[in-house]
C-alpha cells in the first residue's frame, strides 16, 4: 500500500469514527449542548484534525444526519421486479421501521426539531434533502408499480405522502413523544394494515379490494 | 357581589392572565428557556401567586397545552346531521388542521418535542391529548357517520389513524421543521383529495 493510500484510509477511519462520536454525542445532549471539543475526545482524534473534517458544528451534525437518511440501508426504497405490491412495499415499510428504532432516526429527527427555534435553517436542510428526497425515492417505487401494472396509473407524489403518512401515523408520531418507544407487538400486523389501506385506494386489481374489506372491517 | 365572589372572579382573571403569558413565553423561548419569574411578571401577578396557581413549571406547561387542546379534544357539534360524510369530514380536517395551524398546535408539539428526553412524562401526557383524545373524539364522529348508514360499517379506530396520517403527512410534518410553514392556499383542495382517498376505502358501498 503506497503512502498517499495509507493517508487516505486512515482519513477515512478517523471520519468514520467522528461521525460515530458526534452522533452519539448528538442524540445524548442535543445539537446546542454537544461540544467539539467532547466529539473529538470521543472520536479519539485532535480538534484540529476533526476541523479540518467538518468546519462547523453545524457542518458535522448536517453530515451526521445526511449519513443516517442516505446509508447502506437507507437506500433500499427500491422497487423488486415480479414481487407483487403488497410484498414490495411490506418490506420498504419494515426497514423503515427498523431505521426508525434501531437506528434511532426518532431519536435524531427529536433532536432536529429541538433546534427549529435556535438554527431554523438546519431544520430546513434536513427536511428538503431529508424527508423530501425519502418522497422522491418512495414515488420512484410506485412509478415503477404503476408502470408494472400493479398499482393503477394515478398521481403517485400524492400517493406517496399518503402512504408515508399512514406509515408514520403508527411508526413515528407515538415514538417522537415517547423516550424509549418500543415498537408494539402487533407493529408488523399494523403496517400490514396500512399496505393494505393504500392498496385498497390504488392496487390495479379489484380482487384485493375484498381482501381489505375483510382485514379493515374489524370484528 | 360578594366578597367570595369577587376574589374568586379576580382569581380567574389572574389565571387566565397567567396562561396567556405563560403560552407567549413557552412559544417564545421553548419550555426550558421559559422562566417562572418572567411569566409572573408578563403576567402582572407575584411568583407567589403565580405558585398558588401552578405549583411547577410543569404543571403550567401542562395547563396551557391542555387549554389549547379542549377544543381539538371535542369534536362533537362540529358537522350538522344534514352533513354528507363528506362534508363532515370536511369540517373534521379543517377544525384538526385550525387547532395546528391557528391555535400554535404545531409549535406546542416542537417545545413538546423538544423536552422529551429531560421532561417525558410531559410528552407522555401531551401526547394522550393531541393524539388519544383527538382520535378518541374523531373516532365517535366517525362512528357516528356509520350508524347514519353514510359510511360503510369499518374499525374506525383504525381509519381515524389513516385519516389523521394522512392529513399530517401533507399538511403538518414539515411545519415541525419550519416554524414558518403556513396553510397552503389549496387546502381545501388537498383536504378533498384526502376524503376522497379515504372514502375509497369506508365510504358507502354505492360511491365505492
Amino acid at each position: 500500500m503506497g503512502l498517499a493510500t495509507y493517508r487516505k484510509s486512515v482519513s477515512e477511519t478517523k471520519h468514520a469514527a467522528i461521525l460515530e462520536a458526534a452522533r452519539a454525542n448528538f442524540l445524548r445532549d442535543g445539537y446546542s449542548r454537544a461540544a467539539m471539543a467532547e466529539i473529538a475526545r470521543e472520536a479519539d482524534v485532535s480538534t484540529a484534525t476533526l476541523y479540518k473534517h467538518f468546519a462547523s458544528k453545524e457542518m458535522l451534525f448536517a453530515a451526521v444526519v445526511q449519513e443516517a437518511y442516505t446509508g447502506t440501508e437507507a437506500t433500499i426504497l427500491t422497487d423488486t421486479p415480479g414481487k407483487p405490491a403488497r410484498t414490495v412495499l411490506h418490506n420498504i415499510a419494515l426497514v423503515y421501521a427498523r431505521l426508525q428504532f434501531d437506528e434511532q432516526m426518532n431519536d435524531l429527527l427529536r433532536v432536529v426539531i429541538a433546534e427549529v427555534p435556535s438554527a431554523p435553517h438546519l431544520a430546513r436542510e434536513v427536511y428538503e434533502n431529508g424527508v423530501l428526497e425519502r418522497y422522491r425515492q418512495l414515488q420512484a417505487v410506485l412509478d415503477s408499480l404503476v408502470a408494472r401494472g400493479e398499482l393503477k396509473p394515478h398521481d403517485t407524489q400524492v400517493s406517496a405522502l399518503y402512504l408515508a403518512g399512514m406509515v408514520k401515523e403508527f411508526v413515528v408520531w407515538p415514538s417522537l413523544f415517547t423516550l424509549d418507544f418500543k415498537r408494539s407487538e402487533d407493529m408488523d400486523s399494523k403496517l400490514e394494515a396500512c399496505i393494505d389501506a393504500y392498496l385498497g385506494i390504488y392496487a390495479a386489481r379489484p380482487l384485493q379490494r375484498d381482501r381489505i374489506q375483510e382485514n379493515t372491517r374489524g370484528t | 357581589m360578594g366578597l367570595e365572589t369577587h376574589r374568586r372572579r379576580v382569581s380567574a382573571q389572574k389565571r387566565s392572565s397567567i396562561l396567556e403569558a405563560a403560552r407567549k413565553n413557552f412559544l417564545t423561548n421553548g419550555y426550558s428557556g421559559a422562566g417562572m419569574a418572567e411569566i409572573a411578571r408578563d403576567a402582572d401577578v407575584s411568583t407567589a401567586t403565580l405558585y398558588k396557581h401552578f405549583s411547577s413549571k410543569e404543571a403550567l406547561f401542562t395547563a396551557v397545552v391542555k387549554e389549547s387542546a379542549q377544543g381539538a379534544g371535542d369534536y362533537s357539534g362540529i358537522h350538522d346531521p344534514k352533513d354528507s360524510a363528506r362534508e363532515a369530514l370536511h369540517k373534521l380536517c379543517r377544525a384538526y388542521l385550525a387547532q395546528q395551524f391557528e391555535e400554535d398546535g404545531n409549535a406546542l408539539m416542537r417545545i413538546v418535542i423538544a423536552e422529551v428526553p429531560g421532561a417525558p412524562g410531559l410528552a407522555n401526557e401531551m401526547y394522550e391529548i393531541l393524539s388519544n383524545r383527538r382520535n378518541a373524539s374523531l373516532r365517535a364522529q366517525i362512528d357516528t357517520l356509520i350508524e347514519q348508514g353514510k359510511l360503510r360499517p369499518h374499525d374506525s379506530a383504525f381509519s381515524v389513524r389513516i385519516c389523521t396520517g394522512m392529513l399530517k403527512e401533507v399538511f403538518v410534518w414539515s411545519a415541525l421543521f419550519d416554524a414558518g410553514v403556513t396553510l397552503p392556499p389549496d387546502t381545501d383542495e388537498k383536504i378533498h383529495a384526502i376524503i376522497d382517498a379515504w372514502l375509497k376505502l369506508y365510504g358507502p358501498s354505492t360511491a365505492a
